[in-house]
């Protein structure tokens, strides 16, 4: 008991030392330093750069051929592979043998009618990392072909009798998957470029007794661009799939050791001063862009998606994200982070959209810009 | 057959003593060296810390602390006095010394706005070591030399996108931590009955630190929390005297004049700069290295003494801050430019009165020690050359006996004003309590061999 007193006097004293009320009585001794304040700068550098998407294992098809009065004739073959389990062991009668697309894309004129060939990969290919650049070898001559037009809810390829009966035990037989390497869909006639959903597409084989649908697992989509674009002065194109993209820099050498509270880079689109289109063509515009670092570690190529934003009703593209603004602090402390940052499509829309961008060559008002919150160090 | 003698220290006491040491050693160190991070969890004090080096402290002894603060010419067996290391010489057992200190202020503007912060943080360590009794003694001490310790706000509204016009509001925290710490180590010896002289080795080390956190409303935007740390260590030398004069005005009394000096001392510092919470820090530029010349201090004081019941001290001291110098800017000082440095004065009295004297067995309230002082402080730096800061202070204790012999709780408060609430300026009005434990025994007893 001879210690309760003091036990009890340590208690209130802390107690009493538990409280606390910071407020802004004072502040005028110190002044207001370092204040918010927002910087507002110019890109140093933007240019355009070709760039070849990933197409392999995208969830789109690509395949037509478009004469884009503004940016050029673009021409798509895409290729695709098969998996599935043929279901009636004991019926190896095949009836037939088709491929059923669903349209889910089109770029180009919509009322054309397009002729489609279906031709057959023969190398065994995996579809992980290819670039829109990528070829397969295909058999010089096509399977079969058909003609739709492009608001067509589904193209149906139906294989010939005489493949059939060349090729029917690869659906009874056991491996499938190792002795089919795939079909490759040809445009033969300009117009457009469609593109089918994969997951929504499928090879149906018919026996007396049974449907069996065969899932599209592999895919590839090749692309090449003919002729230059014809862009404004003060834009400039990024496009899906084709390319090409956008690379940018900032000069942060001003704002050195300054720490930085928000980052944000926006651009200024306007697609529609790319002139009129002829009628019923179609021509879809990008709705979402990454930024993206790109910069080699060891040799080996690094890209580091940075920030994902959708375009506003207005066409500005505003980029903010907590990773854009610790890379830019970081290089305001001096690190050498990256060689470029680029805008890229995200990859899962497998498209050849494009999007213009006014350069900094464009009016301030449309010119992109940077604006730093910063809060100055040096006060 | 011949009685010799020898010396042999008692186990129990000894054990008990050096495990509090140690524990005080440890409470001092270990939150000491985290009040750089304490700021934000709301333990603040006077925004005048802000300036200069910090709020210079003066912890001479629990005692001295009770008489205003003084304790050049204080000496007592129950007490080791650091003020004056000739004091050293006059210990008779070896004490250990601890404590803590708490602290309401309530700070005011000229606008008549006012704020009341609440801290808290650990006092002094010391100890002492009679090596011959009452003739020559070992000191050690570990005590603030300065505080800093403030947090102030101020809010504003930032436009964020002069195009689109969107704002968001902020606060910007103003927060300071740190200071400087003394470890002394001295030596005091009894040259006469009269005279005795020390000398203390002393070295001043410790971080500085000033913070300012930006905060946002808006999620949108990073708190940044930039801090200049302003780490020192540098070592001085004190020399003091002390001499007393017995049964100067009637029997049983002493007159003691007490004189130390502490030489100017340049401390070798490294400033650096960072941005980011205390583990996740990057360092802004290059660590930049200094001197910071402290100036000289002299210690001075007079103190009466009478029939071991009554005890009155006056003291002073003087430090020419006007000759301080740095490489480094701090608050209040540009190493470029100008300066609000000035000498400091301290001035501080006090009176003790123990109704019991040396009578042990008299009822506990006589052997209370009731204590009443105070001091006036002139600042050595100042916010403006508009405001010389003051700090005048009343203070006063009780030194209470416990149940263990040679073992007191001295429990001191201290009431003041600093400042001046005029224009931008703010007062200060303080209301401290301490409490220390001063425990004291003999380790080596002389025991009869046959």
């Amino acid at each position: 008991m001879k210690g309760f007193p003091l036990a009890l006097l340590l208690t209130g004293l802390l107690l009493w030392s538990a409280c606390d009320d910071a407020s802004t009585v004072g502040v005028d001794l110190v002044g207001e330093q370092g204040a918010p304040t927002t910087e507002r700068l110019d890109l140093a550098t933007l240019s355009s750069v070709p760039y070849d998407d990933v197409t392999g294992g995208a969830t789109r098809l690509l395949t037509g051929d478009v004469d884009d009065p503004a940016l050029g004739r673009i021409t798509a073959t895409s290729f695709l592979d098969l998996s599935g389990t043929f279901g009636a062991p004991g019926d190896s009668t095949i009836q037939e043998v088709s491929l059923r697309l669903a349209p889910d894309y089109v770029y180009g004129d919509t009322t054309a009618t397009l002729t489609l060939a279906l031709a057959e990969v023969l190398d065994m290919w995996d579809d992980e990392g290819l670039t829109a650049d990528t070829t397969l070898s295909t058999a010089a001559t096509p399977l079969t072909e058909t003609s739709f037009v492009p608001t067509d809810s589904l193209v149906t390829l139906t294989l010939p009798d005489t493949w059939i009966a060349e090729n029917g035990d690869l659906f009874t037989g056991d491996d499938f998957e190792d002795a089919f390497v795939g079909f490759a869909l040809q445009s033969t006639t300009p117009g457009a470029v469609v593109g089918f959903s994969a997951s929504a597409s499928e090879l149906r084989v018919v026996t007396p007794s049974d449907t069996i649908e065969y899932q599209i697992t592999k895919t590839l989509s090749t692309l090449g661009r003919e002729g230059s674009p014809a862009l404004p002065p003060d834009q400039t194109l990024l496009q899906d799939g084709v390319g090409p993209t956008v690379q940018f820099d900032l000069d942060l050498s001003s704002f050195a050791d300054t720490p930085l509270n928000g980052a944000v880079i926006r651009f200024f689109t306007r697609s529609e001063t790319l002139g009129t289109l002829p009628p019923h063509f179609v021509r879809p515009t990008l709705d979402r862009v990454q930024i993206v670092l790109v910069d080699e570690d060891d040799g080996e190529p690094v890209e580091l998606e940075l920030d994902d934003e959708a375009i506003d009703e207005d066409g500005t593209l505003s980029f903010s994200s907590a990773a854009l603004r610790e890379l830019f602090q970081q290089t305001t402390f001096g690190e050498d982070l990256y060689d470029a940052l680029e805008l890229r499509v995200a990859p899962s829309d497998n498209s050849i959209s494009p999007l213009l961008l006014y350069t900094p060559e464009a009016a301030d008002d449309l010119a992109p810009e940077v604006l730093l919150t910063i809060s100055p160090a040096d006060q | 057959m011949p009685t010799t003698f020898r010396a042999v220290p008692s186990a129990p006491m000894l054990r008990r003593t050096v495990t509090l040491l140690a524990l005080f050693a440890l409470l001092a160190l270990g939150p000491r060296d985290a009040t750089a991070q304490r700021n934000s969890t709301g333990d603040a004090g006077s925004i005048y810390s802000r300036f200069g080096i910090g709020q210079l402290e003066s912890f001479a002894s629990s005692q001295s602390e009770a008489l205003g603060g003084g304790g050049a010419a204080l000496w007592t067996y129950n007490y080791p006095t650091f003020d004056n290391p000739a004091s050293l010489s006059r210990q008779v057992v070896v004490r250990a010394v601890g404590g803590f200190r708490m602290q309401r202020l309530t700070i005011e503007d000229a606008a008549g706005s006012s704020s009341t912060i609440n801290s808290g943080s650990l006092g002094a360590v010391q100890f002492g070591l009679p090596i011959l009794q009452d003739r020559f003694g070992l000191g050690f001490s570990f005590t603030p030399y300065s505080r800093v310790n403030y947090q102030v706000q101020t809010r504003g509204e930032l436009i964020t996108d002069p195009l689109q016009q969107d704002t968001t509001a902020y606060r910007i925290s103003y927060e300071g931590a740190g200071g400087l710490q003394e470890l002394s180590a001295g030596a005091g010896y009894r040259v006469t009955d009269a005279l005795s002289l020390g000398l203390s080795a002393d070295m001043i080390f410790g971080i500085i630190e000033d913070g300012r956190r930006t905060i946002f409303e808006s999620s949108a935007f990073t708190e940044t929390n930039l801090t200049t740390s302003t780490q020192t260590r540098g070592v001085t030398a004190t020399g003091g005297a002390l001499y007393t004069l017995s049964n100067v005005f009637r029997e049983q009394d002493d007159l003691n004049v007490g004189l130390s000096i502490r030489l100017p001392t340049k401390l070798d510092a490294d400033r650096s700069r960072t941005l980011g919470e205390s583990l996740d820090r990057d360092t802004l530029a290059a660590d930049l290295s200094g001197d910071i010349d402290l100036p000289w201090s002299l210690r001075s004081g007079l103190s009466y003494r009478t029939d071991n019941r009554w005890t009155a001290t006056v003291n002073a001291r003087y430090e020419p801050w006007s000759q301080f110098d740095s490489d480094f800017g701090f608050p209040g000082f540009d190493p470029d430019g100008a300066s609000q440095m000035n000498d400091r004065l301290r001035l501080s009295g006090g009176l003790e009165v123990v109704p019991a004297g040396d009578d042990q067995l008299a009822p506990y309230l006589q052997r209370v020690a009731y204590r009443l002082g105070g001091y006036y402080d002139q600042a050595y730096v100042a916010p403006s050359d508009d405001l010389s800061l003051r700090t005048i202070a009343v203070t006063g204790g009780l030194g209470l006996p416990t149940a263990f012999p040679g073992t007191h709780l001295d429990i001191n408060f201290q009431v003041g004003t600093r400042g001046s609430a005029e224009d931008d300026f703010v007062r200060d009005l303080f209301v401290g309590f301490s409490a220390t434990l001063n425990m004291g025994e003999r380790w080596f007893r002389k025991r009869k061999l046959r």
